[in-house]
């Protein structure tokens, strides 16, 4: 499990409060007038592709959003809205939504009839592209980045050995059908199909490229749109096979309107398409983006823009341009159940009751950028569920610390001997902790250390960059007690993509992605070098989550995975969660109609429309 | 005789009471080469400013706790109910806070003067360092020449061929992710890390310059009249060469610390500096780059801070300078 907010960096991740959207603009589309026509530009300071915009391993959020609005259909889908209903599977390539057979281990999918390649291919789109797909996520040389979710089909490690050619638990019946067989019920397995990873890929192009994104420059289109120059590839052979024209990673990357496309297959509610071109290009300069896009240069940015410009932009009555959807991602402090004094879960409810959300939220960018999180799945990942909405287990009065209350807390501890409230021990002083040193985290740093001062708990802060902290905190050895600024965003709306965080499983020596260590055996931690400390018994919901990841999915999945998360905040305590993060844009002028991609955490780009007449 | 280097005309009237006084007339006064050095100093207004400045700095940086005292405010006590909007961004100076506050809501103009204590620390004791090593390895290359010469000049030509920035980015980064530092927990980050930095990069060019005048000096009448009475080599180098090197080496460090207190706001403005509950100009500079366009006095205070301080180094060493060597302004 990786955390595509980590790997975007969480700069990018931003978001609004309720109580903001009324005084700064809205969260999903803003007008109704779109017509068709228009270049919808996008600027960036740098695209961020983990894989070279090859599907099979591309894991970022913004490529997720260009694939499914533009480029990618897969055999389930979303209608890419704002909110829970954007969270909604609805049938795409697949002429509905399956449910499992034989005891949750067959999926059949029939394919609607034709559905085409852009150019080069040309072709009708068949169950055989499906299959080629997952052959690519399981060859081990392309680094399928997140194939881990497709482990349970049949099959699969066999053809990834390389001791059978054909995946077994794939088969294609005809044409239009295919089914999957897995070795264990996954409820959750259409979620897992609507990666953009598992969408269609020709064979006879795909099989030219053999190593980690090299497909990315020459990715055949199943959905509206299609890189500029597909259809100047020569696929007569692997050899005649250049680069798209309209793709350079380094500075552009321009989609126009594919021929092929029958909008008789598709869904306005999934892809109204209505630009006649997308252009993506690459701005080093942040500040000149926004600069270029409230003059009406470019139309929208992959940066968040910085919440100085967003309080000039609503200081100027602009407060329309500027636009947020909930990024279904939080933001939390770690904390390592095996290092003191936070093996000890009275200064862990200690740190929960002090810390001073209100104080992180205005870290950064106040309520537009993010809620404050009182849990650890966001809401709308449970549908809004009334039995966790409004649930805080560590409540204090404007979000600003209880300090009676956590004292009280603290008074509990081992590491409280003389009973006044206060952390007394060495334990409590300079404090190995990691933060992030971009501008946003390293606001957080003062809100976190004044909070913590108040209960005696001194820290020594590292400040790295967003990739060197990840690498520390995810090595198990490095024993860090506390990390600053971590963030984790859904891969599918589905609770069981945050709650493997806390799975024992999830333990590795390097990559870790539990950083709490919840659920860690002593024998486990020898074979990792880590120490429990003596007496110390460290917590596990490996029972219960497998327990929730068997219930199918619906109201009982839900109402298991919120049981969990209570259980987590009140008995394990492994975090500190103060922010659902929102993504925030500011657009042009003349974007006439924008709608947020709930399941991208991006720009619906399937649903934005631009007025030329408004551009410069 | 050109008329600029005529001598100037004898005053008009003569004031009485210095003929009366007993005293010897300046110049006629017998004058340790200190006190020669210091009277022309003294007689350079910009220097004398420069250097009024900068004791003045020293003290209200040694002061800064009463001044935080003074002001109520410590350097990292949060005011964001006060002095942050809603937004996440700093309010401007006010009565209270004279300099305005950062993003995180504590007083800019404490952390100002709590951050001189950075500057000044770092550009003293990085210099120092530079300067002992510097001077000892290049009297000693200078002086023995051979292969200590060799071995000490490659030493310096290989740490002035390394990438400055990335090496310390590098060394930063290493000891930054565990609790023990690097180099045997002798190391950790902070502002004993960049002072170490530092000295490593500064010391090749105090060497080049002590290693040329040594090399010069040793073949002169003086140091062969030393080696005739039958002075030990260690004193000849400790007692005559070292201190007839105290005009450059002195100019130099002068000239070396307002590079080491540049070097550390680099290094902090990248975020490789002190950490942030240590006040520091580059790393409020730093985060003045993220906002300045709606709170220009994130930029503009500690702006004028280092400015100033760097100018006053220089105008300082320019000074001594022409003190140690008249004839140079000439």
């Amino acid at each position: 499990m990786k955390s595509r907010l980590t790997a975007l960096g969480l700069g990018l991740c931003v978001g609004g409060a309720a109580v903001l959207l009324a005084a700064c603009g809205s969260s999903s589309s803003s007008t109704s007038s779109g017509t068709r026509g228009g270049t919808y530009r996008v600027e960036a300071t740098d695209f961020g592709f983990s894989n070279n915009f090859d599907p099979t391993g591309e894991y970022t959020t913004n490529a997720w959003g260009m694939y499914r609005g533009l480029l990618i259909r897969t055999l389930v889908g979303y209608k890419m809205t704002a909110g829970a209903a954007g969270n909604q599977l609805v049938p795409d390539l697949a002429t509905s939504v399956p449910t499992a057979t034989d005891g949750g281990l067959t999926w059949t999918f029939t394919l609607k009839s034709g559905v085409r390649y852009a150019p080069p291919v040309n072709r009708v789109i068949t169950s055989h592209d499906i299959v080629t797909a997952f052959e690519r996520i399981a060859k081990p040389a392309l680094a399928a980045q997140y194939g881990f979710y497709y482990t349970t089909i049949a099959g699969m490690d066999t053809y990834a050995s390389g001791k059978a050619k054909t995946i077994s638990g794939i088969t294609t019946p005809n044409n239009q059908t295919v089914v999957f067989h897995l070795t264990t019920p996954t409820p959750d397995f259409l979620y897992r199909l609507s990666l953009p990873a598992a969408g269609p890929i020709p064979q006879e192009v795909s099989k030219c490229f053999t190593t980690p994104g090299g497909y990315g420059r020459d990715v055949v289109s199943s959905g509206p749109y299609m890189i500029q120059g597909s259809d100047k590839v020569n696929i007569a052979s692997c050899s005649t096979i250049q680069p798209m024209a309209g793709f350079d990673p380094s500075s552009k990357l321009i989609m126009v309107r594919n021929p092929n496309y029958n909008p008789s297959t598709d869904s306005t509610s999934m892809r109204t398409a209505l630009p006649n071109e997308f252009a993506f290009t690459i701005n080093s300069n942040q500040a000149d983006i926004f600069n270029r896009i409230k003059a009406g240069q470019a139309d929208d940015s992959l940066n968040a823009p910085p919440a100085s410009a967003v309080a000039t932009l609503v200081a100027s009555n602009q407060k329309q341009l500027i636009k947020t959807g909930g990024a279904d991602a939080t933001k939390y402090i770690s904390m390592n159940l095996t290092q003191a004094p936070f093996d000890d879960i009275h200064v862990r409810k200690a740190v929960n009751l002090i810390m001073d959300k209100a104080g992180l939220q205005q870290a950064n960018g106040g309520p537009l950028f993010g809620l404050i999180a009182t849990h650890i799945v966001p809401d709308t990942m449970y549908n809004n569920d009334p039995a966790i909405t409004g649930y805080n287990p560590y409540p204090s009065a404007n979000n600003a610390g209880d300090l009676a209350a956590a004292q009280a807390q603290m008074r509990q501890s081992k590491y409280d001997p003389k009973q006044d409230g206060l952390c007394d021990t060495s334990a409590c002083k300079n404090v190995f902790t990691i933060a992030v040193n971009t501008s946003q985290d390293l606001n957080e740093i003062p809100v976190v250390q004044s909070a913590l001062a108040k209960l005696g708990i001194t820290l020594n802060i590292r400040q790295l960059t967003p990739s060197a902290a990840s690498g520390v905190v995810s090595t198990v050895s490095r024993n860090v007690p506390l990390a600053l600024s971590q963030g984790f965003a859904k891969d599918y709306a589905d609770p069981s993509t945050f709650m493997v965080l806390f799975e024992s499983s999830s333990i590795a020596p390097t990559g870790n992605v539990n950083a709490s260590l919840v659920g860690l055996t002593p024998a486990l931690a020898q074979q990792l070098g880590v120490t429990i400390p003596k007496g110390d018994v460290i917590p596990s919901v490996d029972a219960q989550a497998a327990a929730c990841g068997k219930i199918p999915t619906g109201n009982a999945r839900t109402t298991c995975y919120i049981n969990l998360d209570k259980y987590l905040m009140e008995n394990v305590v492994p975090w500190v969660p103060y922010l659902s993060l929102n993504q925030v844009h500011m657009i042009s002028p003349a974007v006439t109609t924008w709608d947020y991609d709930q399941s991208s955490d991006t720009t619906a780009y399937s649903h934005v429309a631009v007025n030329p007449a408004k551009q410069s | 005789m050109r008329a600029s280097a005529m001598p100037p005309a004898a005053p008009m009237s003569v004031d009485i009471r210095t003929l009366e006084s007993t005293d010897p007339p300046p110049d006629a006064r017998v004058r340790s080469p200190a006190g020669m050095v210091w009277a022309r100093f003294r007689v350079n207004r910009g220097g004398m400013v420069a250097l009024v400045f900068l004791v003045a700095l020293a003290a209200l940086a040694i002061a800064a706790p009463l001044v935080a005292d003074l002001v109520g405010h410590g350097p990292n006590d949060l005011y964001r109910t006060t002095m942050v909007d809603i937004y996440g961004l700093p309010k401007g100076p006010n009565a209270s806070f004279w300099f305005g506050a950062d993003s995180a809501g504590r007083d800019l103009f404490v952390r100002v003067i709590y951050g001189a204590r950075v500057s000044l620390l770092v550009g003293v004791v990085a210099t120092a360092i530079a300067v002992v090593i510097g001077v000892v390895l290049g009297l000693i290359a200078g002086y023995r020449g051979g292969a200590l010469d060799t071995l000490f000049s490659r030493m310096s030509d290989v740490v002035l061929a390394m990438p400055l920035l990335l090496f310390a980015i590098g060394i930063s980064s290493a000891c930054s992710t565990t609790p023990q530092g690097c180099v045997a927990g002798t190391l950790t980050p902070g502002v004993n890390l960049v002072i170490v930095i530092i000295a490593i990069f500064s010391w090749p060019a105090m060497f080049r310059i002590v290693r040329a005048t040594t090399l010069s000096m040793r073949e002169s009448t003086f140091i062969e009249a030393s080696r005739a009475i039958g002075m030990r080599e260690r004193n000849i180098m400790f007692r005559e060469v070292l201190p007839n090197l105290l005009s450059p080496v002195v100019v130099y460090a002068a000239l070396l610390i307002p590079q080491s207190i540049l070097f550390e706001a680099y290094l902090s403005f990248l975020g490789l500096g002190v950490p942030d509950s240590t006040p520091s100009w580059g790393g409020m500079l730093d985060q003045a780059s993220q906002l300045f366009t709606v709170a220009w006095w994130l930029m503009v205070f500690p702006g004028i801070f280092l400015l100033a301080t760097i100018l006053a180094f220089n105008v300082v060493a320019d000074g001594l300078r022409d003190a140690f060597d008249p004839r140079a302004s000439e």
